[in-house]
């Protein structure tokens, strides 16, 4: 369970965040879409404790953040994994390496570690990567990796910046449809995003949030463009009625 | 383990300033470790000279048993003294008997009577010699004071020397040393900023970031250790002879360098060879830290 009350954040004398209030059951789904600055990125780095609020309470698990200190905030960060828009991998690691770190920092290593990075490696579809370094990789590569890193020690929850920023269309969907298994698992995923096209796809929570403020909370998706074209067709028959009888 | 690779790893890829940290550690522990081991020998020297009767008082011959009382009486008082011990004309001749078997002229022209008594005095500080001196001299039945005073001065001067000398040397140097470690940690601290962000966004504890910075500098030291061992083995076997020509009546002296194939000598190399590593890795780590915790807040 994630709890955020009245969260505030404050960069110099401007907000990024503002009062917002949000709750996300364990398990679940949410999209977290906004145009740039609407604090997305904010929010999620508050949920790791990268930065402080400057207002408010943030729960996650039973977590209180703000009683956390700063040499615990690595067990907080082990229970919340984490993937960036620009993949955030070690370039002078292979993949197999990059994504072992997620469980060397939890002390595993020998043939356990190498099995739990291989099956990883298959549910993300990076089969026969081992050896590659991140330069060699696509984007979409990057992504894939970077999500077997940030699952790799089990979190309950995984936070997603902007995971489709630099992808094409049809890889933005993959990496979609891998973060939707990954929720199917049991894990809370929570993705920031401001491709509209991806939300629209897929029937989801989803928190909107515009200039810091938290603007709607709802289940979005083909659900809403279904209501949205059926009321456009009902108006253009209502309009060509209209013309019919006004010749 | 893998901390230990990691740690490998930094120092591969930049062996220019892993070459400058391992330098700056061995020119540090080879001197410090110089003057630790001076300071140990003339300590022994100066040890073996406080263990030989330091002051002796030779009485004239008509002196008194209550003069020579007397005597030992004033020493005594002072506080200054360990032990005294009474050598009366007959103990002196069978002493000097024992010295001049040999040669039998000699003993035919001595007897008890041209020897003098003595009380060998052995005082608790070679310091308070001049001291003693003072408090006897002139007192009835005194004929002569006589101790090694230019030998014990001159030990304890080298000795204090060589501390204070090694002492600040080795401070300057040690100081020196731990800036050295400091800026080369800090520099690969600085490559290696991405990595440390990401690791720490990714839940790595703080001790598993550290680790291999702080290993690192420890390692330099050890290193460094092991190279100014090798330097001073080379060195005391070099000077064994003059060593054992000038120092062999001192037992702990002549007790290592009598041979360089024998147990003490092979212990004494074994000690020093941990000494200076676990000092190298002591300073490499205390160096290491003090930059993790000036870099890696």
């Amino acid at each position: 369970m994630i709890r955020l009350e009245n969260i505030s954040k404050i960069y110099g004398n401007q907000h990024a965040l503002h009062e917002v209030s949000v709750a996300v059951v364990d398990g679940e789904f949410v999209f977290l879409i906004g145009p740039s600055g609407s604090g997305k990125t904010t929010l999620l780095r508050l949920l790791i404790k990268d930065i402080l609020p400057s207002a408010g309470d943030i729960f996650v698990g039973d977590w209180n953040l703000k009683a956390i200190n700063n040499s615990e905030i690595h067990l907080l960060r082990r229970h919340v994994g984490t993937v960036f828009q620009d993949g955030k991998l070690v370039t002078d690691r292979t993949v197999f390496e990059n994504i072992s770190l997620g469980l060397e920092i939890l002390g595993k290593h020998g043939s356990a570690l190498e099995k739990d990075v291989h099956d990883v490696m298959a549910l993300v579809g990076l089969q026969d990567f081992d050896n590659k370094f991140p330069l060699q990789l696509s984007a979409g590569e990057l992504q894939r990796t970077a999500i077997a890193r940030a699952i790799i020690g089990g979190p309950k929850i995984l936070l997603a910046d902007e995971p489709t920023g630099n992808l094409d269309p049809e890889t933005g969907s993959e990496i979609m449809g891998i973060l939707e298994e990954i929720q199917k698992l049991g894990t809370t995923v929570i993705v920031s995003t401001h491709n509209t096209t991806i939300v629209d796809d897929m029937k989801k929570r989803t928190i909107t949030l515009s200039e810091g403020n938290l603007v709607s909370d709802e289940l979005k998706g083909k659900y809403r463009y279904e209501k949205k074209h059926e009321k456009k067709r009902q108006d253009d028959k209502k309009k060509e009625i209209h013309g019919k009888k006004d010749t | 383990m893998k901390i230990t690779k990691t740690m490998w790893k930094h120092i591969r890829r930049s062996p220019y300033q892993s070459l400058v940290a391992i330098l700056s550690m061995f020119i540090t522990i080879l001197l410090t470790g110089f003057f630790v081991l001076a300071t140990f020998g003339s300590m022994s020297v100066l040890r073996f000279f406080e263990s030989k009767p330091q002051l002796m008082v030779f009485f004239n011959d008509k002196a008194t048993e209550e003069q020579v009382t007397h005597v030992k009486k004033i020493l005594t008082d002072s506080g200054k003294i360990e032990s005294t011990k009474y050598i009366s004309k007959e103990d002196a001749l069978k002493f000097y008997q024992d010295q001049n078997k040999n040669d039998p002229l000699l003993l035919e022209m001595v007897s008890s009577d041209i020897l003098p008594a003595s009380l060998e005095v052995n005082a608790k500080d070679p310091s308070m010699l001049k001291d003693l001196e003072s408090l006897v001299n002139g007192v009835e039945g005194v004929e002569l004071i006589d101790y090694q005073k230019d030998v014990v001065d001159s030990l304890i001067s080298w000795t204090n020397t060589i501390r204070i000398t090694g002492g600040v040397l080795g401070g300057i140097l040690t100081i020196n040393s731990i800036l050295t470690i400091m800026t080369v940690i800090g520099m690969r601290i600085a490559t290696k900023k991405d990595e440390i962000e990401i690791l720490k966004l990714i839940g790595a504890s703080p001790s598993y970031i550290r680790s291999p910075f702080v290993l690192e500098g420890g390692m330099y030291g050890v290193i460094g250790g092991a190279l100014s061992w090798v330097m001073l083995s080379i060195v005391t076997i070099l000077l064994r002879e003059p060593i054992m020509s000038f120092l062999g009546i001192v037992p702990d002296v002549a007790l290592i360098f009598n041979s360089l194939t024998g147990q003490a000598f092979i212990l004494f190399q074994i000690i020093m060879l941990g000494s200076l590593s676990c000092f190298g890795f002591l300073l490499g780590c205390l160096g290491g830290i003090v930059s993790v915790n000036r870099y890696l807040r």
